[in-house]
Order: C-alpha cells, then sequence, then structure tokens
C-alpha cells in the first residue's frame, strides 16, 4: 500500500556562545518536550467523535470511531547539521487528507487540519514557558540576558513549517 | 499608519492578481473557496484561504492560502502548480484593484508543497501547494 508520511518539523537556532556550548541539550530537550506537547494536541483534535462528516457522530453513519488516528500519532527527534528536530507524524494516508482536504463527490470542500493547528497552539500557550523551565536546568548559571534571549528565539520560531514527505511510490508519483 | 485603514478581502485580491498577471493562462479557471457546481475535471485552481495573522502595529495582514491545482491528467495539474508557482515568486511585489480599492501584495513565499494527490472520493488529480503573502492597502514607502 502506498504510504505518505506526513512530518512536522520544530526547529529552535540559537547564535548565542554560552547557548551554542550547552545549547546542544536544552535544543534537545526542547524540541523531545515540544514535540510530545503538539502530539497531544493533535490527539484532542482527532479524539473518538471529534472529526467532519461523514463521521460516525452524525446520525445515521453506520461507520464506527476507533480512534486510529489518534493512536498512530507519533513523535521522534532527531538531528540534521547542527538543528534539532522534533516530528509529530502519521503514517495513515487518510490523516493527510483530513490535514489538507479533499473535495466529496457531492463536490463539497472538507477540511480538517488537526495538526498544524495543535502546533501553533503549543507554540502560543506553550512554548515559552516550556524553554524558560529548561533554560533554568541547563543555564543556571547564565545571566538574564541568555535567558529571555532564548526564550524570545523560541517565542518568534523563525521557522515553524510543515512538510509532506512521500516515503514510497504513490501512483507512479515520487518525491 | 497603525493599522489597515479599511477591510481587505484577501480572497478577492489573491484571485485578482492572478488573473492580472501576465504570465496567467487564461484558459486555467480559477475558482476561490468552493467548487462550482457541477464543475468537470479541466485545467482549473481552486484557492482556499488558511487565515493568517493581524499584525496590529503595521498595516498589512499576514494570510495564507491554499491554492488546489487541478487538471484531466497528474501531468497537466502539475503545470497548472506550476503555472502559480511563477505567478507567485516571479512577481512579488504588486498591487491590485478590487472593490474596495487598491491592494499591495508583497513577499509571497511558499509554506508548503507541493504535494502531489489523487482525491479520494473522485480520483481527481491534484496538486496543491500553500502560500503567505502579505496584504495592505496602504503603500509602503
Amino acid at each position: 500500500m502506498a504510504e505518505i508520511r506526513k512530518t512536522d518539523t520544530l526547529y529552535f537556532e540559537s547564535y548565542i556562545p554560552e547557548a551554542i556550548s550547552a545549547g546542544g541539550y536544552f535544543s534537545e530537550s526542547l524540541v523531545e518536550v515540544l514535540s510530545k506537547l503538539v502530539s497531544n494536541e493533535a490527539k484532542k483534535n482527532v479524539g473518538i467523535g471529534k472529526g467532519p462528516g461523514p463521521h460516525p457522530h452524525r446520525v445515521g453513519s453506520k461507520h464506527i470511531d476507533y480512534g486510529k488516528l489518534r493512536d498512530d500519532i507519533t513523535t521522534s527527534q532527531g538531528r540534521e547539521g547542527s538543528t534539532y528536530v522534533g516530528t509529530v507524524y502519521t503514517t495513515l494516508l487518510y490523516g493527510m487528507y483530513l490535514e489538507m482536504g479533499w473535495v466529496t463527490k457531492k463536490q463539497n470542500v472538507v477540511r480538517y487540519p488537526w495538526l498544524i493547528p495543535a502546533a501553533f497552539v503549543v507554540w502560543k500557550e506553550d512554548s515559552e514557558k516550556v524553554a524558560r523551565d529548561i533554560a533554568k536546568h541547563y543555564f543556571p548559571e547564565s545571566d538574564l540576558s541568555i535567558k529571555s534571549s532564548l526564550t524570545a528565539n523560541v517565542k518568534h520560531p523563525k521557522r515553524l513549517t510543515g512538510t509532506w514527505k512521500l516515503q514510497k511510490t504513490y501512483r507512479g508519483y515520487t518525491r | 499608519m497603525a493599522s489597515l485603514t479599511s477591510t481587505i478581502d484577501t480572497t478577492q485580491a489573491m484571485v485578482t492578481y492572478l488573473y492580472n498577471h501576465a504570465s496567467w493562462d487564461s484558459t486555467v479557471h480559477i475558482h476561490a473557496t468552493e467548487i462550482p457546481a457541477n464543475f468537470t475535471l479541466r485545467k482549473a485552481v481552486l484557492i482556499l484561504p488558511d487565515g493568517g495573522e493581524t499584525d496590529y502595529s503595521l498595516p498589512r495582514v499576514n494570510e495564507g492560502f491554499s491554492f488546489w491545482a487541478y487538471g484531466t491528467t497528474m501531468v497537466e495539474a502539475k503545470a497548472v502548480n506550476d503555472l502559480i508557482y511563477d505567478c507567485m515568486i516571479k512577481s512579488p511585489e504588486t498591487s491590485v484593484t478590487i472593490d474596495s480599492g487598491t491592494v499591495y501584495i508583497n513577499n509571497i513565499r511558499r509554506s508548503l508543497g507541493p504535494v502531489p494527490l489523487r482525491e479520494p472520493d473522485t480520483d481527481w488529480p491534484r496538486w496543491m501547494t500553500t502560500y503567505f503573502a502579505y496584504f495592505s492597502d496602504y503603500a509602503a514607502t
């Protein structure tokens, strides 16, 4: 079966010398915590009984919501050069269609983005506090300018991107 | 000037932007927000607004749009997608005139895609790309 892997990448970058020396551990912890928070938020969005129609919660529907997408949402952390990357993804094809939308047989456009909004919620509501807490652990002796720079950098991420990586051939097209 | 002087219909501005572009192929239909009734598969693009942020300190909005490019074949849909890319990236600063007046569009950048897909219900070939752009009714000087 063709498989499409959805990957969202959270980047943290720092140009502060003191941060660079211990920044690896800081960044590693940061993306790990943030990607798990994004995962939890995304799981809420696709919990049982949530989503667009045709859907099990609609009256008369023959479908049963087993929470398959919710249970398939996975996180991973890695490093690309000097960048630490946290990934939240699903390998379920319909997860991608929910996120990006499709046209139904009745030619209605249906979209239910569940992952990118989750990432934005975490960035807006949790990222600054998380970064501050982790910075306290890794930079206990640092001055306030480092901590504020770190949190400012996280508060205004230079890149919060969504990418779709086709892992295998999909109907004759590969990327 | 701290904020927009009027409400901008960014979707209308984006449709007008494509129609006005010198590179645009007039045989490609442009639809916004929804597919028209009794749509038959042809070279077309569906523009869907993704929302965005308003910068209260500047007279502009930063808004995203998804462009769903269709064609009778995957190759044709890709050609439509490439045409959109040319129009979006190769003339990043411009202005268009819509019902509310002049809208300035700049700093258009691709944020996602292109992604080749098949519509799961209709099997239509589709390429999708998402762009962000700044919209303003106030010309920067």
